[in-house]
């Protein structure tokens, strides 16, 4: 953790903030205050809580108020609790689920699947980003491939759907929560970087009827030569939003494959690496904006997607891995800016923010290293970003790594169910040129990029980060460390160390009057073991699963 | 309908139906003391280009005591080059380029057993929150000795001198 730097005049922002402070945001959350009724909370995506309880004032006398542990700690804990009425669902390694009293951290119940044992061979093995809450129901992507739904009440099983086969779609795992929109329940698959089709599938939320498939690779003929398009990836592999008002689920989409070599699937291959507008209630395609045509640097489109309103019109903010944030009018899809997050690019010399046009392409080739810049893991790994509606500002983690590629055609047939399908004969995380990998939490205005504040971190922050009305800004980094920022300033206000580092989704609840700050703990997943030849401090880092639970008394 | 990517990795020849070897994999009588046979014939011209200096010192290292493909892996001098481009396609994410190590430990510098190193391909690991998947559905047998020659092989990288 090291300075903080300051990008404008407090008189300036003092003012600005003033303004915020009174002005109405668009649909702030969901309807219950105290609640964390959703993946992002809203379908905003802002991962903010209205609460104040906790503030600038007295967040340094938080403390501990209670822990609970899953048992398994595979891949670490990489959920984000959903909090209803006081009750935390969550699910840790392997698909084991929860509900916890909020108060005390009681089990309530819990709920165990017996898993098909193909799980086991899989690469994206035992991890899940938690549950979803509707319906009476507490929904699960399994790692089987199922959607399972369980009684909130009792943790009993309701219905359960095979949804893939991982025998013959390697890799169809659901590691994120199906989510609802309206009556329907959808969710993709892990699974871009495997020689699979991936698919968006729906089905009727109360009773596990199937509703649709959309398939995001587009057979029309013209994205995908010959059967290229058969094992060209694709997928979600995270949670959409829906908007009610519309009836339209946002999600973006993973990238094709190979990855790296791309001379099989000359075309655009939509739609991989875009935002899909779907119509919730028929699977309809509304609108696409795919933000990296024919990508060629694992550079998808899967992160958060936000709707802020400016300036009287709702527009999306989205950042895709290759390092730039994409704002689209919602309504259209269309692009309003498009502003560079990463410090270090070099695969592309810009994109006009008005056409989306990536100018110079920089393309690994065959025989040839060449470094690239942002590397595969993208400017910030898949945990989200936070927005403000009282500052206004967007707060980030990034990273400032590269990677150096060979790209190499790969026999298709010989990639396995644990195999990936990258296209490679050389891939390393390495320090951007002439420089040091490094990495920090922005705080950026979300619709021009202006950095309001900024703090360097030693190691990546790879969990997402939690911002409240109390005008705090809490992110976690791998070491364990949690810590509570003056969402103005970036000041330190409050820290505390886990003993394993953070992977998942901080939330705020209400329970019983008090608010709580919820942190699910415990390092795992892949990505650390990719990023540690350029951040070798990373390597040896304790695993772990608990979720922890502060409250000031 | 997986067919329309040019095959050009070495040893590709050997792909027999992944799960016809494996199930021969099991029926194999387990360290059977059998004379080294003869290397494998040379992989095609598309192998890899650098692969680790140590190669050699690998097919030298090949102990008795192992299944007869085992031994004839480990005893053929380009089974380590020729496994270079499967670590990087399916270990190097986890393991670090040239296994230098990712979470895990590095695989550099250590005098690992080449049963040991086919055990782990084969059966995976679980450690702490550490998870390796195993390998033996994903990978033929040969595969899995020839990714246990390149490992071997980099405890003679020129690093592990210094």
């Amino acid at each position: 953790m090291g300075s903080v730097r300051n990008f404008a005049t407090r008189a300036v922002f003092g003012g600005v903030l003033a303004a915020f402070a009174v002005s109405a945001a668009p649909a702030i959350a969901e309807e219950n205050p105290n609640d964390w009724p959703k993946y992002y909370r809203d379908d905003n995506a802002w991962r903010y809580s209205p609460l104040e309880q906790i503030n600038k004032a007295n967040v340094g006398k938080l403390k501990v108020a209670w822990i609970h542990q899953p048992g398994d700690i595979q891949m670490g804990l990489q959920a984000t609790p959903i909090v209803v009425d006081g009750v935390a669902y969550y699910v840790g390694p392997n698909n084991n689920v929860f509900a916890v009293d909020g108060a005390t951290g009681k089990t309530i119940w819990k709920y165990k699947p017996e898993l098909d044992p193909i799980v086991e061979t899989v690469f994206y093995v035992a991890a899940s980003r938690g549950v979803t809450v509707g319906h009476g129901m507490v929904y699960l992507g399994s790692l089987d491939g199922r959607f399972i739904a369980l009684d909130q009440k009792t943790g009993a099983v309701k219905w359960e759907k095979q949804i893939t086969d991982l025998k013959s779609c390697y890799g169809c795992l659901f590691s994120s929560p199906p989510q609802l929109a309206g009556d329907i329940l959808y969710g993709g698959t892990t699974g871009g970087d495997q020689p699979i089709q991936g698919k968006i599938y729906a089905v009727n939320a109360k009773t596990g009827e199937p509703a649709w498939t959309f398939n995001t690779i587009n057979e029309d003929g013209k994205s995908w030569p010959g059967d290229s398009g058969k094992v060209g990836g694709g997928g979600a592999w995270l949670p959409g939003v829906y908007d009610k008002k519309t009836d339209s689920i946002l999600i973006g989409t993973s990238n094709a494959a190979p990855d790296f070599f791309p001379d099989g699937r000359k075309g655009d291959n939509l739609y991989t690496a875009t935002i899909l507008n779907i119509e919730a209630k028929t699977g309809k395609l509304k609108w696409h904006y795919q933000e990296v045509p024919h990508d060629t640097w694992d550079y998808d489109s899967p992160y958060e997607i936000m709707t802020i309103e400016h300036e009287g019109k709702e527009l999306l903010v989205h950042l895709n891995k290759g390092g730039f944030v994409f704002v689209l009018d919602k309504a259209t899809g269309k692009p309003v800016n498009i502003w560079q997050f990463a410090q270090n690019v070099n695969w592309t010399s810009g994109i006009d923010p008005k056409t989306g046009e990536i100018k110079d392409r920089n393309e690994p080739e065959v025989g040839k290293e060449k470094t690239l810049c942002p590397y595969l893991l993208g400017v910030r790994s898949w945990n989200a970003a936070a927005y403000n509606p009282k500052t206004k500002l967007w707060y980030s983690n990034a990273m400032e790594v590269c990677n150096t590629v060979v790209a190499a055609p790969q026999e298709v047939d010989k990639v396995g169910i644990a195999g990936l399908y990258l296209g490679v004969s050389k891939l390393e995380a390495v320090p951007p040129p002439g420089g040091k990998a490094s990495a920090r939490l922005d705080a950026r205005d979300p619709i021009t990029g202006k950095v309001k504040w900024s703090v360097d971190y030693e190691l990546p922050g790879l969990g997402s980060v939690l911002t409240t009305a109390g005008g705090l800004v809490f992110n976690g980094d791998v070491r364990g460390n949690i810590n509570a920022y003056d969402a103005d300033n970036g000041k330190v206000l409050w820290s505390f160390n886990a003993g394993s580092g953070i992977r998942s989704g901080p939330v705020s609840y209400s329970a019983g009057g008090k608010q709580y700050i919820l942190v699910p703990t415990g390092l795992g997943s892949h990505a650390p073991g990719f990023m540690a030849s350029a951040f070798p401090a990373i390597k040896g880092l304790p695993g772990g699963a608990a979720l922890v639970a502060f409250t000031i008394d | 309908m997986r067919t329309y990517t040019p095959r050009t990795l070495a040893g590709a020849a050997i792909a027999f139906s992944l799960f016809v070897l494996t199930a021969t994999t099991l029926a194999l009588p387990g360290h059977a003391e059998v004379p080294a046979t003869p290397a494998a014939p040379a992989a095609d011209a598309a192998t890899p280009p650098a692969a680790p200096a140590a190669a050699p010192a690998a097919a030298a290292a090949a102990p008795s005591g192992l299944p007869p493909l085992g031994q004839e892996v480990l005893a053929a001098p380009d089974s380590a080059k020729i496994a270079e481009i499967t670590f990087v396609q399916n270990c190097a994410y986890c393991h670090g380029n040239q296994g230098s190590g990712g979470k895990a430990r590095s695989l550099q510098c250590r005098d690992m057993k080449p049963d040991y190193l086919f055990e782990t391909i084969s059966n995976g690991k679980k450690r702490g929150s550490l998870v390796m998947p195993p390998w033996k559905e994903s990978m033929d047998e040969r595969t899995r000795w020839q990714l246990a020659a390149y490992i071997m092989s980099l405890k003679n990288l020129p690093s592990c001198t210094k």
